[in-house]
């Protein structure tokens, strides 16, 4: 690379080719939460949107998987 | 998960779109069939054997046949995506290019292929919101150079 990427890329400087992209339905995240609090926390304002798209009442608790020892989204 | 990986590809995708670069997105939510009692979702990296269509070795004897054709498509898919810059095939079901608008993903789900508007965009539209704040607000661009522009026009992009 002749620049950083960041500056690269702002500056026009990318391919433009066909993009191929995605995820997989369990990838990866870190999360450091240990309450539903601290969990929504970070998306502020936003919070009742968050709580209703990732723990909608009547949904079951929203809780760490057995997979995970803290909570993340 | 959603922060670090989902929201990001999504996102990715939308700005390759916005400035009418051809994008696909595909959401792979397929467990292999020995593993679904054990596994609520697609654990990161477990759709490569899939891709490659390596899941003979990669299942052994625990090797369903939805695994085999679910493998089969993917490969295909991916293939095709190389040769052409689209991966749409023949007979499979269609891959819409991804638009922000329709927010249409390839879903490689249990269930079988699926095109469909993400099924996560609510809470992914709360992470696009909390993330956008990292953002650069500026995004000066260059013209599409014609090479560039021949490119596109190879893979079948109009502009």
């Amino acid at each position: 690379l002749l620049a950083d990427p960041e500056s690269f890329y702002l500056s026009g400087g990318g391919w433009y080719v066909p993009l191929f992209i995605g995820t997989n339905s369990l990838d990866l995240g870190f999360g450091f939460a240990q309450s539903k609090d601290a969990l929504f926390a970070p998306v502020g304002t936003d919070r009742s949107k968050a709580v209703a798209a990732y723990d909608p009442p009547g949904a079951g608790s929203c809780a760490p998987s057995s997979r995970q020892s803290r909570w993340t989204i | 998960m959603d922060h670090m990986m989902i929201e990001p590809a999504r996102f990715v995708a939308s700005v390759n779109a916005s400035e009418a670069v051809p994008a696909s997105e595909y959401r792979f939510s397929y467990v292999a069939g020995s593993l679904r009692s054990k596994l609520p979702g697609a654990p990161h990296a477990t759709e490569i054997p899939f891709v490659f269509d390596t899941v003979s070795a990669r299942y052994g004897k625990d090797l369903t046949p939805s695994d085999e054709r679910t493998a089969q498509a993917m490969l295909s898919y991916w293939v095709t995506f190389a040769k052409t810059g689209d991966p749409s095939i023949g007979d499979s079901p269609a891959w819409p290019r991804y638009s922000p608008a329709t927010d249409i993903l390839m879903n490689f789900s249990a269930d079988g292929l699926v095109a469909e508007a993400d099924p996560w965009k609510a809470r992914l539209d709360v992470i696009a919101v909390y993330v956008s704040g990292f953002a650069p607000t500026t995004s000066p661009k260059k013209p599409i150079d014609a090479m560039t522009a021949a490119r596109l026009k190879m893979f079948g992009h109009v502009s």
